[in-house]
């Protein structure tokens, strides 16, 4: 059986340009241009996966996903966005997005993109890596926040220089499971340290949303 | 005039309340002054009464100095009041005292400035007709001086006007200034604006617009579709990257229009990841030669439609990665690997970086360029 996706995203001819690609493989079952429609078709429908636009009205892709994930954990979100704004990205990871892909990748890529993310996969563009390479660096040592392994930043690295994960995992000599176990860990770790960069990043523009205590 | 509270935190006001202070501390050295001179020459005059106006105006002058920091304060009804029966007291003193000359001195006057700084020119004028009338009916009263002495309050009158007119007009001007000045800004931030969507609505007509016009014309053409389709994806996306973050002349700024350049010669796609930045110099002016000529090399030779670069720095080190999946060759087996990358190897080792060539029939090929770091 095919994953039934969602699509959320502002501009009609970006969610008519996804389906048309998604169409094949995938069971498209609804539609939505704001973060309220959203989260109220997908709490109706609990599709499998959800791809999500990072600017959205209504509060943003991220007040999608802190809003679903909280009570169901299991669908899917895949950030597809021409946003590689830094802070875009900081904002979606700590939300817990489950992978990153510009649309730039758009087109031929973007089935494959989605499967991946439906198989626990964790799909990330290579501008997308770069900056996880960069939030990786700005982890202080003191600030008690994990770091990456070397070999993860290997395996980030060779994704930033444009890499897909089949490439990855051959050059690496690692079996593509490994490589997904590896994606989960650094979003896990990254997620964190995603959370104190929010959270020092909105005590300096003196906004602080309640949303990024608690979690 | 009455003065509104937006004004009240000004320049202008707080020169005003110095002013306010001035005089006060001026009323009470002179009062001072002649309270001492009282005390030592007039053996008749009752000096409880006098110490106690000494102590009162003494303490006065201190919780106004408290209050000339404090706008809310100086400028309220009820310490106007407050003040103006202090003044009065201290006026009153004189007489009831009976010594043989006035001892409140330039004190009273000092009223005027707070009533001049809280109320402006009406303000100051009651105040000074108030503490007019007072000496005149205190001398009714005490029936011995001459009238001579009491035309002396014309001085609180003038001194009223000045002091009301000076602040009202003080205050008038720097409101004016101040609004004419909020006037420019505003006009000039929308004058900018106006110009930069100008620029931008010239930019799409010169550039989207006509593209659309001509691929209309060659619509039956898909390949020249295709190619202007592309040139206009490559100049939109470099015009929103210009509009969000105009590069200056730095490794990134430079790798980036090294890209560009190749975009623009050949019908490729190039994604560029560019890790952090840093200032031009000599030797990364080399490695970035060296990319423009990796990414000419992979554009004309590789066959693929899209090369990716990526490069990051951190300290003096710096690693540029082109990749490209096209047709790739045996490194071992062919010389051509080798005159491919002649001169990006004489360019780098130059200035003591390296070059590393991967490549596997059909899977594409890789160059690393590297400076600093481990060697």
């Amino acid at each position: 059986m095919s994953s039934r996706v969602i699509l959320v995203d502002d501009h009609d001819i970006a969610r008519a340009g996804a389906r048309h690609y998604l169409e094949d493989r995938f069971e498209v079952i609804g539609e939505a241009d704001n973060v309220e429609d959203a989260i109220e078709l997908i709490r109706e429908r609990e599709p499998d996966i959800v791809l999500l636009d990072v600017r959205l009205p209504g509060g943003g892709g991220s007040a999608v996903v802190e809003s679903v994930k909280r009570t169901l954990p299991d669908i899917t979100f895949l950030a597809f966005t021409v946003s590689t704004s830094r802070e875009d990205v900081v904002r979606m990871l700590n939300a817990g997005v489950d992978g990153y892909v510009t649309k730039r990748t758009f087109g031929s890529d973007l089935p494959d993109l989605v499967e991946q993310a439906a198989a626990g996969g964790r799909p990330i563009s290579p501008d997308i890596a770069g900056y996880l390479l960069d939030i990786d660096a700005d982890i202080g040592e003191a600030s008690g926040i994990e770091k990456l392994t070397p070999r993860e930043r290997e395996v980030v690295n060779l994704i930033a220089r444009g890499y897909t994960y089949r490439e990855t995992s051959q050059r690496l000599g690692m079996k593509v499971k490994t490589l997904e176990t590896h994606m989960h860990h650094i979003f896990g770790k990254l997620g964190i340290a995603s959370r104190h960069e929010l959270s020092s990043l909105a005590y300096e523009t003196g906004f602080l949303r309640p949303d990024d205590e608690h979690t | 005039m009455l003065v509104s509270n937006e004004s009240r935190a000004t320049p202008v006001d707080e020169t005003l309340r110095r002013v306010v202070v001035a005089f006060r501390l001026l009323g009470w050295l002179w009062l001072v002054l002649l309270i001492t001179v009282t005390l030592a020459t007039d053996p008749e005059a009752n000096r409880a009464i006098i110490v106690e106006t000494l102590v009162l105006a003494t303490i006065w002058t201190g919780f106004t100095l408290w209050a000339a920091r404090r706008p809310e304060v100086l400028g309220s009804w009820w310490f106007l009041i407050a003040d103006g029966a202090v003044a009065l007291l201290v006026a009153s003193a004189s007489f009831v005292a009976g010594s043989e000359d006035l001892f409140h001195g330039g004190y009273p006057i000092s009223w005027v400035g707070v009533a001049a700084y809280s109320k402006g020119l009406i303000g100051a004028v009651i105040a000074a007709l108030i503490l007019s009338a007072h000496q005149v009916i205190a001398y009714a009263v005490e029936g011995e001086r001459s009238l001579v002495a009491t035309t002396g309050n014309v001085v609180f009158l003038v001194f009223a006007v000045i002091l009301g007119w000076a602040f009202d007009s003080l205050r008038t001007n720097d409101r004016l200034r101040r609004r004419a000045e909020l006037r420019l800004e505003e006009e000039q931030a929308q004058r900018a604006r106006h110009e930069e969507r100008a620029e931008l609505a010239n930019q799409l007509h010169d550039s989207v617009l006509q593209t659309l016009q001509v691929i209309r014309l060659d619509a039956d053409d898909p390949e020249r579709v295709n190619y202007l389709a592309r040139r206009q994806e490559r100049e939109l996306r470099r015009l929103i990257y210009a509009f969000s973050q105009p590069y200056e002349d730095s490794f990134l700024g430079a790798l980036l229009a090294a890209r560009d350049a190749v975009e623009d010669l050949y019908p490729v796609e190039i994604n560029a990841v560019i890790r952090d930045d840093t200032e031009m110099d000599p030797t990364l002016e080399a490695v970035v030669e060296a990319t423009r000529e990796a990414l000419i090399n992979a554009a004309k030779h590789s066959g693929a439609d899209h090369i990716d670069l990526y490069a990051e720095v951190e300290g003096s080190c710096a690693r540029v990665f082109v990749r490209d999946r096209g047709h790739g060759f045996d490194p071992a087996a062919t010389r051509r690997g080798h005159g491919l990358t002649n001169s990006i190897e004489q360019r780098i080792h130059a200035v003591g970086g390296r070059v590393i060539l991967a490549s596997t029939p059909g899977e594409g090929t890789e160059l690393e360029i590297s400076i600093g770091g481990d060697e």
